[in-house]
């Protein structure tokens, strides 16, 4: 185990630059990153100086006028089409509907998370969201109830993803990106993705069957179930936000660093 | 043999005094968040809300240290002056945003998760909130200020406070005190 994940994370780190979150009092960043405070400024601190509290969040964005031109596409593109598809789709189905819709989408993504505990060496978690993945799927009709988060050995297990993965074995995050519609992740994540998408079984229908359109078809709905909720959240980060775009970036690599951790 | 009863009287005293610590904490965190859900469960959203939930957040907030490490050490180019009404604009901030976070009738179902204490006068408590059917990782950060304060919320790992910095951070070294408050301002006036 621990060989394959020394190669890709050798491999990662050899093609990724740099990012990370660091406390105010470590080392200065290199040029081209973006800085927050020196060891200097630190040590120069009167006693209510106590900045160092607050871990700040240090992102390599090389390209970021081509980011920030793609943020306002999608900032156009989330106000005038995912919002007003997001408000029609919540009026045309009822809560209940949804939640179901979204419950059994994540339940069918059971072997990426299964797959990135296994691989993080978390065979405790391996074992709960098995547990999680029978239950749901049986007692839950096919994984559209949870009935396994009111059985509280198998209520709460961390979610787990490729890029995950890779961030336990080492790997730095890299560039930051904004992709149009996709919107924000960094180098190490779009690697995870392509592993997600390969470990994810929706995906191999349109293997099965010979077709991108299958696929499509099959993952539209949820597509669809997540806009609402991706919305309120893209509000949440950038609604009153000095800087939306700067908010959106801190916002995702905390949040990342913050799923890696767990 | 003494020096080992003594380590051992100290450690003792050492985890009660940190149990009392985030006991105290949690408890006022706890009645804090009941009086934020009496008002969300009754009140209007919008503005009606900012405004009911006010007086309990001057309660239980620290704003001051929260502009200030939202600031980060640019806060030491500031007048007395221009810290007091960053610290307004800020705490302005602070309560519409957090405000927003709740919709008017909705139920929050709260669990608090085990303390911890990274360092003397502060405690971390985790809760597992379920709002609107969705579950959120939230976890506030309170100092000992007299009474315990709330000095940062993180929403699934991302910190109000640190995702402050990083924008005031790139201002500051723009145009000092003049441009954050310019930006709190503006920020503010936006609806």
């Amino acid at each position: 185990m621990k060989t394959p994940a020394l190669i890709v994370s050798g491999v990662l780190a050899l093609l990724l630059a740099g990012c990370a979150t660091r406390r105010v009092d470590e080392s200065p960043v290199a040029a081209g990153q973006t800085t927050f405070a020196t060891k200097e400024e630190v040590a120069a601190a009167d006693e209510h100086d106590d900045w160092d509290t607050v871990a700040v969040v240090e992102v390599h964005d090389p390209i970021e006028p081509v980011n920030r031109g793609i943020f306002w596409f999608n900032h156009q593109l989330y106000t005038y089409v995912a919002k007003p598809f997001s408000k029609a789709y919540k009026s045309i189905f009822p809560k209940w509907v949804r939640h179901g819709i979204g419950n059994a989408y994540e339940n069918i993504k059971y072997p990426i998370r299964v797959v990135n505990h296994t691989l993080q060496g978390r065979l405790d978690r391996t074992a709960t969201e098995t547990g999680r993945f029978l239950v749901n799927t049986t007692a839950g009709v096919g994984g559209v109830m949870k009935p396994a988060d009111k059985i509280p050995a198998l209520a709460d297990v961390p979610k787990a993803d490729t890029g995950q993965t890779f961030s336990k074995w080492g790997a730095p995050h890299g560039p930051y990106l904004v992709f149009p519609v996709l919107g924000p992740t960094t180098t190490r994540d779009l690697v995870g993705t392509a592993g997600d998408t390969a470990l994810n079984p929706v995906a191999w229908v349109g293997l099965l069957f010979g077709g991108a359109a299958w696929t499509t078809a099959i993952s539209a709905p949820s597509g669809a179930h997540g806009v609402p909720d991706q919305m309120d959240r893209y509000d949440m980060a950038t609604k009153d936000a000095l800087d939306p775009y700067i908010s959106a970036r801190s916002g995702y690599i905390q949040y990342r660093e913050a799923a890696s951790e767990r | 043999m003494k020096n080992i009863f003594f380590l051992l009287l100290g450690l003792c005293v050492g985890a009660m005094t940190s149990n009392a610590s985030t006991e105290a904490a949690e408890a006022n965190l706890r009645s804090t968040i009941d009086q934020v859900l009496v008002v969300t469960k009754k009140g209007k959203g919008g503005q009606s809300m900012a405004n009911q939930l006010t007086p309990i957040l001057v309660r239980h907030m620290c704003f001051e240290s929260m502009t200030r490490r939202a600031v980060g050490p640019g806060w030491r180019q500031f007048t007395p002056e221009q810290k007091a009404e960053a610290t307004k604009l800020f705490s302005k901030l602070i309560i519409r945003n957090y405000s927003k976070k709740f919709t008017p009738g909705e139920l929050a179902e709260i669990e608090f998760l085990k303390p911890s204490s990274p360092g003397a006068g502060k405690v971390e408590i985790p809760t597992k909130t379920v709002y609107k059917g969705s579950r959120y990782n939230i976890t506030y950060r309170l100092e000992d200020r007299g009474s315990w304060l709330i000095t940062d919320i993180l929403a699934e790992g991302i910190s109000f406070v640190a995702n402050y910095r990083a924008q005031f951070d790139v201002l500051v070294r723009k145009g000092g005190a003049v441009a954050v408050i310019a930006s709190l301002k503006q920020s503010l006036e936006r609806t």
